[in-house]
């Protein structure tokens, strides 16, 4: 199968980090290679020829060395040839691609691939060329390309939710040897919505558990009688296990407070817009369409001009927060501004599980509240990463190590409980919250 | 291959297989001449072994550090066993001198290199820079193993020429390009990205399409740059040979000899007698620089060679002067002095300063000087053969002479047939005289004879009106033993005595800038070489009234040789020495050998060289290679043949096994056609490309070609339901099997084009794709 992949340069690579310098390296030479990008002769294309017209005169001709000057122009040719050929393909590509429409759906979820309708030419019998396909806006879409007969079928999965006026599209042709790749863009005008990525079912479970099922006081203080009960679920308290059910069916059973009696909270809820916050704000779009807040919630995002009671308003204000990620925590004074401040006792703030100054902003605010902000942390990637030995981990790379949120949740964690704050961790991809013991074993990643 | 893979950079398997062959190669290339067998065996191992372990950490995601270590520490160990093995007595003594080797070797090549190549492998894999590091490796082996070659050395690498002369390939150099030519398609092979098997082939169809145009645009250049292509690379007709002929016959022998009595060659002709070169830096030209009293700078090659001063092959390399000429001797001959003199023309007329080639035709008609094209040419009177002997010799020249060559003093020259045009411009044969009585029993003889008369007593004798050469060479005969006081032989060898005494054999004083060089040299230094010692010694004899002159061509040092039949005369031979004449006898070479000097002596000629040219010289194919020269060549045939036949049993295999399964459904029974009809099917889809992927399933995949076969979809499920549930299960509602596959089938024979249809009839490797 003939798969193009573009991908993020660095934070993409499944294969590790870039090494420090190598990194700063490429950050370094980025806009000499945007600049060069419309230009066929790649760095190697151009290194060949340098070498293969030295060794072609000074050896092959000079010394009277058949074999190097047979292969010098060898390489010569081979690598006009690919320069002449991407460039004509290129050409052709974008001939072919002008009346093209884009393909896009209107809405993207960040983290799941979907299959456009953009039929991408596969240049299949251009011969040493390949296609390739990028997004330059949204930028942080992982393209696929998967061959279909003369097109290409395109899966593209956002990594970061966001809202944009049109989708631009970098078609790099290049040939199969790395002498020659030509790059150019082309841009459609339509409008692109990309939700936050929802996780696993058992999300909901890890929410209602960080909500104490909505029935509680986050507190953790049960409001009422306990005269309701339901099926016991991890992390409930043992005296709260009904026991007589449990030896007569089996069925282990807890007690919890009347539903007509506690209260059902209407929370205020924050979104904390930041590096890394994608996790969370999956975490908050479950919140809210799950409707974990309550019916009378009071919600804002980072770069919201208002509150919003709105589901979807709510959710559109977790989407374009993502251009306001340099702000960290300046809309939670405008906030409490804004409500009233007995519905401030019920406030989750749903932070990213990256350091930043927003950690400062919200402990500040938060002590000027009555009770103490409920913080929600959301991670991401797998934590079995914690569990490998230091052999393995010397041995073997590991799919989601790079993972930043589980590398930072530590000294995040750490930080806001040196503070006492009450903060609940969710780890998305398996919708289980993360207890202190499972947090520790992180440090050794 | 998983996606995690691919994204890693994970080769695919083509590819590894690619490289592993290229690092077979090229470790056979390196290690063939330096390891035993065993290494050698070890190394293969090593790099297959590397390979598949460094495809397998890459799916595994082993990291780069644990890869490095990995193969440092399997580098270290297998290094440090060899080492113990060597150098350890015990050890030693257990397994004896060749287990010692061998053993060692197997550690070496086997551990270290293991670990190094799987360091590298895994490197490549990773990153691109590696791979072309890899590429870079591939191509030094080949370029380093037949660096030998350069200069137009190409009787060398003796492997491969000897191979191809045993072939009947007398021309290398078409193979060598077509070397370099396979060489960089494989290394771009290793550059290669990872794609589709089609856009693999027909991409590397194309590769190859540009490397033949490329062999075939650069075949016929000749990179050895002479004016006249090398006699290695292209065939030279009889126009060389003819405007050779025509420029001896227009009464230019010498080719280049001073027309306007400036006492200087002009500067587009040669400067002395036999050469064309006008450079002076060529050190193969320095033997005979300033032939007749010239500049010296615009001096030839003393008398051989061809081409403006370069070698005849062009651009030589530095200290290693080009073949000119190859000499079958047919019988023994043992020179005298050990040095053999190979003549091409004379100069004897004086000019003001220095001596020319006489082209009034009166004198030195014992010269030879035009080629034997339609029947022998007989040199003037001159000898008494009565003193000499015989010797038949065949000479081919390898490159262009103005005038022909020969041994000694060439009584005959006759046409023989050219045994190699593509090697050689000329070919004859010579009856030469030579003196098999040593000087000194020719003494009592005058150098003038009585007969000669006036005119062409004075040609011989006239020298500068500088009376230093008279004074000069009466110091010099001033204490002569009284008893030859009236013998010009003995004067001669005085004189030639004290320039050997007194001179010092220089090239690096030139004399350039003087009037008069001789005299310069003469009278001054004393330093110069062969053309300064030959013409300041035929002036002093000319200043005791012998008759004198010099001649230009080719001196042979035979001390260093190894013997044979044949030999060889390199550019760097090209030489000076003077001739007197003793009445009774005719004309002696009579070489002045400097006792002192600062040049090394004559480099030792390739016997490989001279021997293969010489057997190729006598009709031999083989050029003395073959063992057995009627052996049989090497069987391309047969093994053509071998390959088309294995390639057409499988080709009829793979059609074979197409036919039977696209027949199957219409054979088998009830319980098995929902299977076969499948595989029909899908053997279908599959020769015109359409295959299921991985993670596909039936039923995703029966949907997807639904816009070509919607039965399919039914078909899929008939098969999944008979499959997974009871064989006997119906297929659908109201429907066969048979009526669903032979729907499924009219459907595509309806949406499938063609021409498609017939590539996928064509196609006979498409049942291997169907998953």
């Amino acid at each position: 199968m003939n798969v193009a992949a573009s991908k993020r340069p660095a934070r993409r690579r499944s294969g590790g980090r870039p090494a420090g310098v190598l990194r700063d390296l490429r950050q370094a030479i980025a806009p000499l290679v945007r600049a060069w990008s419309p230009v066929p002769p790649t760095f190697l294309g151009l290194t060949l020829v340098a070498v293969a017209l030295w060794a072609f005169f000074a050896i092959g001709k000079d010394d009277a060395d058949h074999v190097v000057y047979a292969l010098s122009a060898v390489a010569l040719a081979m690598v006009a040839l690919s320069n002449v050929v991407v460039g004509a393909a290129a050409f052709f590509l974008w001939r072919a691609l002008r009346a093209r429409p884009s393909g896009v759906p209107e809405t993207l979820m960040a983290g799941t691939e979907a299959t456009t309708y953009f039929a991408c030419p596969s240049l299949r019998f251009w011969p040493l060329v390949q296609v390739a396909v990028a997004w330059g806006d949204p930028d942080t879409a992982a393209v696929t390309l998967e061959p279909d007969g003369a097109t290409f079928i395109e899966r593209v999965t956002p990594s970061e939710r966001g809202r944009y006026a049109h989708v631009t599209r970098r078609f790099t042709v290049r040939d199969i040897f790395g002498f020659a790749s030509l790059t150019f863009s082309r841009t459609w005008d339509q409008p692109l919505r990309v939700v936050p990525a929802v996780g696993r079912a058992d999300t909901t479970l890890a929410v209602r558990r960080a909500t104490s099922d909505g029935y509680s006081h986050p507190s953790g203080q049960p409001i009422g009688e306990m005269v309701e009960m339901r099926r016991y679920v991890y992390g409930d308290p043992m005296r709260h296990v009904i026991w007589k059910t449990f030896a007569r069916d089996r069925q282990l059973m807890v007690r919890e407070p009347e539903r007509a009696i506690a209260p059902r909270p209407a929370m205020v809820a924050f979104f904390v817009a930041g590096e890394h916050d994608e996790p969370s704000a999956s975490t908050a779009r479950v919140f809210l369409e799950q409707g974990l807040l309550g019916a009378d919630f009071v919600f804002a995002a980072e770069g919201a001009p208002r509150p919003t009671h709105d589901r979807g308003e709510a959710l559109e204000q977790v989407i374009r927060s993502r251009a306001h990620r340099d702000t960290q925590a300046d809309g939670l004074i405008s906030l409490f501004r804004a409500v009233d401040r007995a519905r401030l006792d019920n406030l989750v703030i749903f932070v990213p599980a990256s350091d930043g100054p927003w950690i400062d902003k919200v402990l500040t605010a938060s002590r000027r509240l009555p009770l103490p902000p409920m913080l929600v942390l959301t991670v991401d990637g797998e934590l079995e990463s914690a569990t490998r030995s230091r052999a393995q981990r010397f041995l073997w790379e590991h799919e989601d190590h790079s993972d930043p949120t589980l590398r930072d949740l530590p000294a995040v964690y750490d930080r806001l409980r040196a503070a006492n704050a009450d903060v609940r961790v969710i780890h998305r991809a398996s919708g289980r919250r993360l207890e202190a013991t499972q947090i520790d074993a992180l440090r050794a990643l | 291959m998983s996606r995690d893979a691919r994204h890693l950079g994970a080769e695919a398997i083509p590819v590894q297989i690619v490289k592993v062959i290229v690092y077979l190669g090229a470790g056979w290339l390196i290690l063939a001449p330096l390891a035993t067998p065993v290494g050698i065996g070890a190394a293969g191992v090593a790099v297959v072994i590397a390979s598949v372990l460094a495809g397998v950490a890459v799916r595994k995601r082993l990291r780069p550090r644990a890869a490095l270590t990995l193969g440092a520490g399997a580098f270290a160990v297998g290094w440090l066993a060899s080492s113990l093995v060597r150098n350890s007595a015990t050890l030693a003594g257990g397994l004896g001198v060749e287990g010692t080797v061998w053993t060692s070797d197997a550690l070496f090549f086997g551990v270290a290199l293991l670990g190094a190549l799987f360091s590298v492998r895994y490197l490549a894999q990773r990153s691109r820079l590696v791979s072309v590091l890899e590429a870079a490796i591939a191509v030094f082996s080949v370029v380093y193993t037949f660096a030998s070659h350069r200069y137009c050395q190409l009787n060398q690498p003796r492997d491969l020429v000897d191979w191809l002369l045993e072939q009947g390939i007398s021309d290398p150099q078409p193979v060598l390009y077509g070397i370099g030519t396979a060489v960089m398609l494989l290394a771009i092979v290793m550059f290669m990205r990872r794609q589709s098997a089609w856009k693999t082939l027909f991409s590397m169809a194309v590769a190859i399409g540009v490397g033949v145009g490329v062999y075939f645009f650069i075949e016929t250049d000749n990179l050895c740059n002479s004016p006249k292509p090398p006699p290695w690379a292209q065939k030279i007709g009889d126009e060389g040979e003819e405007k050779s002929a025509k420029d001896d016959q227009d009464g230019d022998p010498a080719g280049g000899q001073d027309k306007d009595g400036d006492g200087k060659p002009d500067k587009d002709q040669n400067g002395g007698g036999g050469g064309k070169g006008d450079k002076d830096k060529d050190k193969d030209d320095k033997g005979g620089k300033g032939q007749g009293g010239g500049d010296g700078r615009d001096g030839p090659q003393g008398g051989g060679g061809s081409g403006d001063g370069d070698s005849p092959y062009g651009k030589p390399p530095p200290n290693s002067p080009q073949p000119v000429a190859v000499v079958a001797f047919h019988d023994d001959y043992d020179a005298k002095d050990q040095v053999l003199y190979f003549r091409q023309q004379v100069q004897s007329r004086f000019d003001q300063t220095h001596l020319s080639v006489d082209s009034s035709g009166k004198y030195d008609k014992d010269v030879i000087t035009t080629y034997p094209t339609t029947g022998p040419v007989t040199a003037g009177p001159g000898e008494n053969p009565d003193l000499f002997t015989t010797l038949p010799t065949s000479v081919y020249l390898l490159a262009d002479h103005p005038q022909p060559i020969s041994l000694g003093q060439a009584a005959e020259l006759r046409p023989l047939d050219n045994p190699n045009p593509d090697l050689f411009v000329a070919s004859y044969d010579v009856t030469s005289y030579v003196l098999p009585e040593r000087l000194d029993r020719l003494l009592g003889r005058k150098s003038v004879p009585d007969d000669w008369d006036e005119a062409t007593a004075e040609h011989y004798t006239e020298i500068p009106d500088d009376p230093r050469y008279r004074a000069l060479s009466d110091e010099i005969l001033r204490d002569i033993d009284l008893r030859f006081y009236d013998d010009d032989l003995m004067k001669a060898l005085l004189i030639k005595e004290w320039l050997e005494k007194h001179g010092y054999y220089t090239l690096k004083e030139t004399h350039t800038d003087a009037t008069d060089p001789t005299a310069s040299f003469l009278f001054g230094t004393l330093r110069g070489y062969c053309v300064h010692f030959a013409n300041a010694a035929v002036f002093l004899f000319r200043s005791q009234g012998i008759a004198a002159r010099v001649a230009v061509g080719y001196g042979v040092d035979t001390s260093k040789r190894a013997g044979g039949s044949n030999l060889l005369i390199l550019g760097n031979m090209a030489h000076a020495w003077p001739e007197i004449h003793l009445e009774g006898v005719g004309w002696i070479t009579f070489d002045v050998y400097p006792e002192q000097s600062d040049e090394p002596p004559q480099q030792i000629v390739d016997q490989s060289l001279e021997s293969m040219l010489g057997e190729i010289a006598r009709k031999d194919p083989t050029g003395g290679r073959a063992d057995d020269p009627d052996a049989a060549a090497f069987p391309f045939g047969a093994i053509l043949l071998v390959l088309g036949l294995l390639a057409a049993a499988l080709g009829v295999a793979l059609y074979g096994v197409k036919v039977f399964r696209r027949l199957a459904p219409l054979l088998t029974g009830e319980r098995d056609k929902h299977r076969w009809a499948m595989r029909a099917i899908l053997d279908t889809f599959a020769d015109v490309g359409v295959v299921r992927q991985r993670g596909e399933t039936r039923e995703a995949f029966a949907r997807r070609v639904a816009d070509v076969t919607p039965t399919f979809d039914a078909l899929t499920m008939a098969h999944l339901r008979a499959a997974l549930g009871h064989p006997g299960a119906s297929a659908a509602p109201g429907a066969t099997v048979r009526d669903l596959y032979r729907q499924v089938r009219a459907e595509y024979r309806h949406k499938v084009p063609l021409y498609r249809r017939l590539y996928g009839a064509l196609n006979p490797i498409g049942w291997l794709m169907v998953r």
